[in-house]
C-alpha cells in the first residue's frame, strides 16, 4: 500500500514538473516602467517614413512645405477636405506607436500653426492619445456586440477658435468627455509651441501637465500644474496621433494646420523647442 | 427568437429523457456561459465547458473548457483559450460539502496581429483546488486556480452559485477574480469578470 502511494506521488510530481515546463508564456499583464523610446520628427529630411498613416490621400493631406516653418527648412502641411474620410472618421492623422506605455512618464512636444483661412467652428482634434484593446488578455477592436468605442482618454481639441485640453474617463461613453483647460481665443497664423508632460496609468496616479508657448495651461493644483486623472483604460497603453480628426462631423471647408518639431522623450529638455 | 427556441428545446428534451437526479459527479456536464463585466468596461466572453462523470475505478473526471474572447456568439476572430483539466474528487457520492483538486493546461491562442500589441499564443500549467457544496437547492463551487507562467504566477478565485431549473439543467452566476503578478518587476493586476450561464446534465 505504502509502495503504491509513493509511486503515485512520484508520478504526480513528474506530471506537475511537466506541466510547469509547459508554462512557456508570460503573465498576461503589462509590465510597468518600460523604457521611453525617443521619437523626433522635424521633417528636415522631407520624409514621413517613421509614421503610421491614417490619411485618405497622402499626396494631398500630408505634404512637406518650406513655409511656414518653426525651425529648419521644412514643416508638415496637414490639409483636411470635407470628404476626407478614412478609418471610420473624417481625418488626416499621423500616428506614433509605443510611446504611451503603462506607468511611464513621457514628454511630448510639437509646434502648430492654424491657417488664417481656417473657418469651421466644429471640433477638430489636433492630437490625441487613443486607447487600445487589451490584446494580451484577448481583446481586439471589434467585439460583438460592440460595448465600447469612446472618445480618447486625452486630446487637444481646436473648436470655434478655442484650444481645449479634453479628457474622457469613461471607456463606454462619448458623453462624459470633460475639459481640463481652455485657451479661449487662439491666434491663427502664428506658431504655437505645446509641451505635454504625462504619466500614464490606469488609476488616478496618472497626470497630465501642459505648457502652451511657455505658460502652463493646466490648472494649478496647489503644488504644481499636474492634473491628476486616470488616462489609460487598460494597461496596454495608448498611442499618439496628430493632425486633424473630426470624427463623424463633416465640415464645409478645407482646413489647414501646419506642424513642426514633433518630439517625444523622457525629459523636458529632450523635447523643448 | 430562434435561439430562445433552441434553448427551450434543450431544457425540455433533457428534462424528459432522464429520470435520475443528475449532478456534477455522476453525469456528463455541458455548460455554456456568457458575459463579462471587466474592471472598467464591458467586454464579451463566451465559455463552453464539457466534463465527464467520475471514472469507474478512481474519483477522477476530465473536463475541457473553450473560452472565446470578443463575442457572445462563440466564433471569435481575436482569441481563444483551450483548457483541458483532470480533477480528483474526494468523494464518489454527492454530499453537502466536498473537495476536489486538479491539474490542467491553459493554452492561449491569440489570433490578432497588431503592431500596437504584444499578444502571443502560449500554454500554461495550472493546479486547482475547489470546495463544492449545496444549501437546499442552491449549489456552490469555489475553485482556486493557480497558473504558472515563465515570469510569474496568477491566482483566480471563481465562486459560482447555481440554481436548478429542471432535473437536468441549472442556471448559474460566476465571478472570476484574478490576481496576476510578475516575479521580477513586482507588477500586479487585479481583474474581475462576471458570467451568467447554464449547466446541462446528460
Amino acid at each position: 500500500m505504502q509502495y503504491s502511494i509513493n509511486r503515485f506521488v512520484v508520478k504526480l510530481l513528474f506530471f506537475v514538473f511537466g506541466l510547469v515546463l509547459l508554462s512557456c508564456g508570460k503573465v498576461p499583464t503589462s509590465e510597468p516602467n518600460a523604457a521611453v523610446e525617443s521619437f523626433s520628427a522635424d521633417f528636415e529630411n522631407a520624409s514621413l517614413a517613421n509614421f503610421h498613416f491614417l490619411v485618405p490621400d497622402t499626396a494631398f493631406n500630408t505634404t512637406i512645405v518650406t513655409s511656414p516653418v518653426r525651425k529648419g527648412k521644412y514643416a508638415l502641411k496637414n490639409s483636411l477636405r470635407p470628404d476626407d474620410f478614412t478609418n471610420n472618421g473624417y481625418r488626416a492623422e499621423l500616428a506614433v506607436y509605443d510611446c504611451a506605455k503603462y506607468n511611464t512618464e513621457v514628454y511630448y512636444a510639437f509646434s502648430f500653426w492654424i491657417d488664417t483661412a481656417y473657418a469651421d467652428p466644429a471640433y477638430n482634434l489636433l492630437c490625441q492619445w487613443q486607447d487600445l484593446p487589451y490584446y494580451i488578455q484577448g481583446e481586439w477592436w471589434g467585439p460583438t456586440p460592440l460595448l465600447r468605442g469612446s472618445s480618447p482618454p486625452l486630446a487637444l481639441v481646436y473648436a470655434d477658435g478655442a484650444l481645449d485640453l479634453k479628457m474622457n474617463e469613461n471607456p463606454r461613453s462619448n458623453q462624459e468627455v470633460f475639459t481640463v483647460s481652455s485657451v479661449p481665443a487662439l491666434e491663427q497664423g502664428k506658431w504655437h509651441d505645446v509641451i505635454f508632460h504625462c504619466y500614464w496609468s490606469d488609476d488616478n496616479s496618472a497626470f497630465v501637465e501642459v505648457k502652451l508657448n511657455g505658460e502652463f495651461i493646466t490648472p494649478f493644483n496647489g503644488n504644481d500644474y499636474k492634473y491628476y486623472k486616470r488616462n489609460l483604460f487598460n494597461r496596454t497603453g495608448n498611442y499618439f496621433k496628430f493632425g486633424q480628426y473630426r470624427g463623424k462631423e463633416k465640415t464645409k471647408h478645407t482646413n489647414i494646420v501646419y506642424f513642426d518639431e514633433l518630439k517625444i522623450g523622457s525629459t523636458y529638455n529632450a523635447v523643448a523647442p | 427568437m430562434r435561439k430562445s427556441f433552441v434553448f427551450l428545446f434543450f431544457i425540455v428534451q433533457f428534462q424528459s429523457v432522464f429520470a435520475q437526479d443528475k449532478n456534477d459527479l455522476n453525469s456528463t456536464l455541458f455548460s455554456v456561459d456568457f458575459g463579462s463585466m471587466r474592471n472598467r468596461y464591458l467586454y464579451p466572453f463566451t465559455n463552453l465547458r464539457c466534463s465527464s462523470p467520475l471514472l469507474n475505478k478512481v474519483n477522477v473526471k476530465f473536463a475541457l473548457r473553450v473560452r472565446s474572447y470578443g463575442t457572445l456568439f462563440f466564433y471569435s476572430e481575436s482569441a481563444y483559450d483551450f483548457t483541458p483539466q483532470a480533477e480528483y474528487f474526494f468523494t464518489r457520492t454527492h454530499k453537502a460539502f466536498y473537495f476536489s483538486a486538479g491539474l490542467g493546461v491553459d493554452a492561449r491562442l491569440r489570433l490578432v496581429r497588431d503592431e500596437r500589441g504584444s499578444a502571443v499564443s502560449s500554454a500554461e500549467a495550472f493546479v486547482s483546488v475547489s470546495a463544492h457544496g449545496s444549501v437546499r437547492k442552491i449549489k456552490f463551487t469555489l475553485p482556486l486556480w493557480t497558473r504558472f507562467y515563465s515570469d510569474g504566477i496568477a491566482f483566480a478565485l471563481s465562486p459560482e452559485l447555481s440554481y436548478p431549473l429542471t432535473k437536468n439543467s441549472a442556471v448559474f452566476f460566476r465571478q472570476e477574480i484574478s490576481y496576476l503578478t510578475v516575479y521580477k518587476r513586482s507588477a500586479a493586476e487585479w481583474r474581475s469578470d462576471n458570467f451568467i450561464g447554464a449547466h446541462f446534465y446528460f
